[in-house]
């Protein structure tokens, strides 16, 4: 299954100013936070989203969904037992992103 | 220090050299600017922009909350004689469009999050991008010469309904207020002072000034939140705030409400019959608890804005907080009077300073003149005119009387009510009393137009019924002299008032409704802090629209709350409410009876306890420490040989450091502690289990008299943990933790838990791996006395350090590679 999402970099911008620390601690795992720059998070944001699409369910918090990068940048996400092939892009103030599970 | 211009008060700044200046923290580290590196940054600033083509007389807007490049900027504009056109952050776009018209900034300098389209009509930059945009510029002083006398600052008063009129204040104003100031009062170097109220006001902006020429510290929130304030009041022991009144009344019905909460009224309000008659110090250790929550330290607000009511004032004072009030204008650059630290009433907002000239005028008007009283507004020769008398008096438009040199305010002159029969009514002193009346929840008086005259109508706020607020009324007017009776009453229709941003009511607006027959109103702001409907308010807040009509019914997804906005809400019930619903249970069918019932079962969400700060103190630690040296030193030789191989690894180490063991034993930390050298023992904390410090009490006084214990959290939420190890390294203090979380029963290595990867890749400090072999069973994990006299060798490790763009597992993994290599 696939799930694609989009997300407006400005609009998150706002959300991450107006709920702070607390939105974040929320939206992202200590390891996710590394790189805090607005449209890396909302491509972040827009991962996670598309990984719910694919999967089908939803979490009961964001941060069950955990997005790594391997050692060559490649983005894979993971939700409970299953793993998802991820693709990010940042263009004209949106992050748009598309995931698909991984199946043996 | 005299009045010359900005450069001889950048020129001051830097001899205050290493003392903190600035400070903010974005997320887990702070950023600390000494005096020195804020000094340099004036300068590479004022070079920048003088590279962009700004020049003498040319204006620079900026619209951004608080932060040190704030103050960068507007040191930096003045170093090159340009004019810096402040525009208050929660302004809409329409407005800043408006003043970017009126004043014709060469640049704007915004806060990221803020107007993201005004890239178009105007060069605009990030003021958090300051730095990289500053950093090859020169860090001297620029060879420009500048005029005090030339205007330095634009601020707008009054919002877009009525006309905004742009004070235009030199350099000279500015100064001379700040030296008016600190005549009056003793700013000391070892203040610490958190800014809450915007720079783009005066009262804020000359009062960092202030305390910036005398080498205290002030302190930056990058959001100012209730739960953000209460934290930083702790962490950053802050001595100093300047507050408006609302902020005073609010803070204060928080400790009252934190101390019924916890059965302590009783021993409160004992406490407050006696405060009275004690000396300061006495009345901050009667309410020792308080103070602890709010720090420890703070001893001293000023407030101003609005008058203080004198029950809230009188509070304050009973706890051992000083409660100065001053009085001013945006025209008078602000300060008029202000109470001095000594000689200080709780009626008065006190004298005038030492160069401002005060009369009164034969309505009641208090004038004013001086060297900080302002030249003109921007462009408004007729606005300017309207403002002095034929003799060049600034009109207030406040009314007062003057005694015995100090000021007392009865109310604003064009609210005043004119009776039919002459008589003045100030809608001040009737609202007074009507605020002592739990049923009105706020009241505005206002004049209501008669044939011949005025009369008194009272506009207010109240979920009680028509019939009780009648009562109200009535019970209001029998405190009042007759002339002052309120004759009619009427309900304000939507929510809480209008509110300026320092959050006086609009009374201008709320006349033009009451005056008007039109009994539908907009409310422009949203008070969070009134006592409306705080759920609502709230979701507004996460909307981004202030007057969204939101009905009980409605469900989140109806009102345009999407999974990314769900989350803001929630993180905002936190702050704002305080209390924490579960993500899972916040679905778009959510509807909003359901969530208040969700609040009301929601859990508290969790406030730092505020960390004991005591085994910090010098005192404490020379006991400690001495104590340690001594006995601890001697009964660790008695049960354990200790062979330390490495130490001349620790040379050159740069302090502060983190040092990191294997746990295998209950003893380890004190043997690890003498592993490490007596220079750097002697500011060196440990991190010890959060639930064992709280299970054993005793215990955790052990450890924090010697070994300057702190509370780490072993489960997964340590963030707090982590802010504080930040801190006190900061201080300069190094730490010693054990990543694994727990000891080893079988004495291998565990897996590092992945803080201490963050940490040393956002503290950039260096990381030290320390082993203990053979100590495994000197003192298993429940046994009392050490079992065994066992030879213990002890491998200190090369310090190593990681750059800002390592990844935090990576790092962690690194470590444990490190350690288990030892």
């Amino acid at each position: 299954m696939i799930g694609v999402d989009l997300v407006n970099i400005s609009e998150f911008e706002q959300q991450i100013h107006l709920g702070g620390k607390a939105f974040l601690k929320k939206a992202f795992a200590t390891s996710e936070l590394q790189d805090q720059r607005v449209h890396h998070l909302a491509g972040l944001w827009a991962a996670k989203e598309a990984v719910i699409k694919a999967a089908g369910a939803a979490p009961q918090k964001m941060t069950e969904i955990i997005i790594v990068f391997d050692s060559s940048g490649r983005p894979h996400g993971k939700f409970g037992p299953e793993e998802f092939e991820i693709s990010i892009a940042h263009h004209g103030g949106y992050a748009i992103s598309v995931a698909c599970i991984v199946k043996e | 220090m005299n009045c010359g211009d900005f450069a001889d008060y950048v020129a001051n700044l830097g001899t205050f050299k290493s003392r903190l200046a600035l400070s903010i923290r974005p997320f887990i580290k702070t950023e600390r600017l000494t005096y020195k590196e804020l000094q340099e940054r004036v300068y590479q600033t004022a070079h920048f922009l003088a590279s962009k083509g700004v020049g003498s007389g040319d204006r620079i807007m900026i619209i951004a909350t608080n932060s040190p490049e704030w103050m960068e900027l507007f040191l930096g504009t003045q170093l090159i004689g340009a004019i810096l056109v402040t525009v208050d952050a929660a302004s809409s776009l329409a407005t800043v469009l408006r003043f970017i018209e009126e004043t014709q900034p060469k640049l704007v300098f915004r806060s990221r999050h803020l107007h993201p389209d005004l890239g178009h009509q105007v060069t605009t930059y990030a003021v958090d991008g300051l730095r990289a945009l500053i950093d090859q510029y020169p860090r001297t002083a620029p060879d420009i010469a500048i005029n005090g006398e030339s205007p330095g600052l634009i601020v707008f008063t009054s919002g877009t309904t009525a006309d905004p009129k742009g004070v235009v204040l030199t350099q000279n104003n500015l100064l001379a207020n700040i030296s008016g100031i600190r005549r009056t009062i003793d700013i000391s170097a070892d203040w610490r002072l958190l800014s809450v109220l915007p720079l783009s006001h005066m009262y804020e902006l000359t009062g960092s000034l202030a305390v910036l020429s005398d080498g205290a510290s002030i302190y930056y929130l990058s959001r100012v939140t209730p739960l953000a304030i209460a934290t930083a009041l702790r962490e950053y022991r802050i001595t100093t705030l300047l507050a408006i009144p609302q902020l005073l009344v609010l803070l204060l019905e928080r400790i009252e409400h934190t101390v019924a909460e916890e059965h302590k009224a009783w021993l409160f309000n004992a406490a407050s019959k006696i405060a009275g008659f004690m000396p300061f110090p006495m009345r901050r250790l009667l309410y020792g608890g308080v103070h602890s929550r709010l720090g420890g330290h703070l001893t001293l607000i000023v407030t101003g804005g609005a008058p203080i009511p004198i029950e809230v004032a009188s509070a304050w004072e009973n706890m051992g907080v000083r409660i100065v009030q001053g009085y001013g204008l945006t025209e008078t650059s602000p300060i008029l009077t202000v109470n001095g630290l000594k000689k200080r009433m709780l009626n008065s907002p006190g004298r005038p300073l030492f160069n401002v000239q005060l009369r009164i005028a034969d309505n009641g008007e208090i004038q004013a003149k001086g060297p900080s009283v302002f030249g003109g507004y921007w462009h408004n020769p007729e606005a300017t005119e309207a403002a002095f008398t034929a003799d060049g008096w600034f009109k207030t438009g406040d009314v007062g009387r003057l005694k015995d040199g100090w000021l007392y305010i009865q109310g604003r002159l064009k609210f005043a009510i004119v009776l039919s029969s002459g008589l003045k009514v100030f809608p001040e002193d009737v609202e007074l009393v009507a605020s002592k009346n739990s049923v009105l929840d706020a009241v505005c008086v206002v004049g209501e137009p008669q044939a011949d005259g005025e009369s008194v109508l009272a506009v207010v706020t109240s979920n009680k019924s028509d019939e009780e607020v009648d009562k109200a009324i009535a019970e209001v007017n029998a405190h009042l002299e007759s002339f002052q009776h309120i004759a009619k009453w009427r309900r304000w229709p939507n929510g809480d008032f209008p509110r300026t941003r320092l959050l006086k009511v609009d009374r201008r607006r709320v006349q033009e409704w009451a005056n008007s027959s039109v009994s539908e109103v907009k409310t422009k702001t949203s008070s969070i802090v009134g006592k409306r409907d705080p759920l609502l308010d709230v979701i507004r807040l996460s909307l981004g629209k202030p007057n969204a009509e939101i009905g009980e019914a409605d469900r989140l997804s109806d009102i345009g709350l999407d999974s990314l906005r769900r989350l803001t809400l929630i993180a905002l019930t936190e702050e704002y409410l305080g209390i924490s619903v579960a993500e899972q249970n916040v679905t778009p069918t959510t509807t909003i009876s359901d969530l208040r019932k969700l609040l009301c079962e929601g859990s508290r969400t969790e406030v730092s306890r505020p960390l004991p700060t005591w085994p910090f103190k010098p005192w404490v630690r020379l006991v400690g420490n001495g104590l340690r040296e001594t006995i601890i030193r001697a009964l660790l030789r008695i049960w354990v040989k200790m062979d330390v191989e490495g130490q001349d690894n620790l040379q050159d180490l740069e302090l502060p450091a983190i040092f990191i063991f294997n746990h295998t034993d209950d003893f380890d930390g004190p043997v690890i502690y003498q592993a490490i050298p007596h220079p750097i023992r002697k500011k060196l904390a440990v991190a010890a289990a959060d639930d064992v410090l709280h299970k054993h009490r005793i215990l955790a006084l052990v450890i924090r008299l010697f070994y300057a214990g702190f509370n780490l959290s072993r489960s997964e939420p340590y963030m707090p943990s982590l802010e504080y190890i930040s801190q006190i390294m900061d201080d300069g203090w190094s730490v010693v933790l054990s990543p694994e979380g727990s000891i080893s029963t079988n004495g291998e290595l565990q897996p590092f838990k992945s803080g201490v990867g963050l940490l040393a890749v956002e503290l950039g400090v260096p990381v030290v791996p320390i082993k203990t072999i053979g100590l495994c069973g000197t003192l298993p994990l429940h046994a009392k006395w050490p079992k065994s006299h066992s030879h213990v060798k002890v491998r200190v490790g090369q310090p190593i350090k990681f750059g800002n763009d390592g990844s935090y597992d990576e790092v962690t993994e690194k470590l444990h590679q490190r350690m288990l290599m030892l």
